[in-house]
């Protein structure tokens, strides 16, 4: 891969505008499609794929190659994508505490996800699917994104999370059960 | 199709989906947005410098002048000093000292008239 090229870093590293382009046209959609099933908004998707380019800018220096490049990208994008949501969750709180002591609070409504790249037959299969992820707790769901939806192996996740091949493994199975248990509850209720 | 099937089904749903295509310009955007922030980078880091270092000058340039002008007024280098007789001599002092001193009531005329005794 020509990002794990050693001079091709070092372009990057010089701040080479043509490097720089390279990567985002190696990387934009990889980045893009991890981010969007984390935070599951378009926009906001988009957004953060921009600062992830220029995080990558920005700290190229202290890339010291023990990983890949991909694997370091990888890392930055779910760093922003949690950042995101746990921004989120604040405002969120805020927001219950501020309706509960009665000052002015707007509401966001909670949109169903529809993730562009899933096919029209699994479309509502899989927007259940994304809901139910927002419910399994964060290293599940990072684990559980990056092998189904990005397609990478065990052995990336493990070196993306920093995290054995056993633990990978052990977070896909317990996602797994989490998932099915959330969605035997939506079919009981529903 | 039993509910257990349907969940399988729902897990397996991301298995077929492909990655979504960004517009063709966010490539640009974002090579822009990185150079732009480059540039931001750079003024926001000597622009401050610039002004600290402008500032240094203009305080050291004040002193300079207020060192100066005190030291022509008041100068404790006694050697740079004139004399007082060069400073009467050179504004031609000396003579108003002696009509000053020719104003000057006269001795006898101070002393008590002995005569009035």
């Amino acid at each position: 891969m020509l990002s794990d090229n050693l001079e091709f870093i070092e372009l990057l590293k010089k701040g080479d505008r043509l490097a720089f382009t390279e990567l985002v046209e190696q990387y934009q959609h990889i980045v893009f499609n991890t981010i969007l099933s984390i935070v599951q908004q378009f926009q906001d998707a988009e957004d953060l794929t921009q600062e992830v380019f220029v995080q990558v800018y920005k700290s190229i220096h202290g890339f010291r190659g023990d990983s890949k490049l991909s694997t370091w990208i990888y890392r930055i994008a779910l760093t922003k994508s949690l950042e995101l949501e746990r921004k989120r969750k604040a405002q969120k709180t805020i927001g219950f505490f501020k309706n509960l002591i009665g000052l002015d609070y707007e509401k966001v409504e909670v949109k169903e996800f529809n993730h562009p790249g899933i096919i029209i037959q699994q479309k509502e299969n899989a927007s259940l699917l994304f809901s139910a992820l927002k419910k399994i707790p964060e290293n599940q769901r990072i684990a559980f994104i990056l092998i189904k939806a990005e397609g990478l192996s065990y052995m990336e996740v493990s070196m993306i999370m920093n995290k054995s091949i056993k633990s990978i493994e052990g977070l896909i199975h317990r996602a797994g059960e989490n998932l099915r248990e959330i969605l035997k509850c939506h079919y009981k209720e529903n | 199709m039993n509910t257990n099937q349907k969940i399988e089904d729902i897990l397996q749903s991301m298995d077929k989906m492909h990655r979504p295509v960004l517009s063709p310009f966010f490539k640009a955007k974002v090579v822009n947005k990185i150079f732009e922030e480059k540039d931001n980078v750079i003024f926001s880091v000597k622009k401050p410098l610039l002004i600290i270092s402008f500032s240094i000058l203009l305080l050291v340039m004040n002193i300079a002048i207020f060192y100066k002008s005190n030291r022509n007024q008041f100068s404790d280098n006694k050697a740079s000093q004139k004399s007082m007789y060069e400073f009467a001599k050179e504004y031609n002092l000396n003579s108003i000292s002696i009509n000053y001193y020719n104003e000057l009531p006269k001795r006898e005329n101070l002393l008590p008239n002995r005569d009035a005794y």
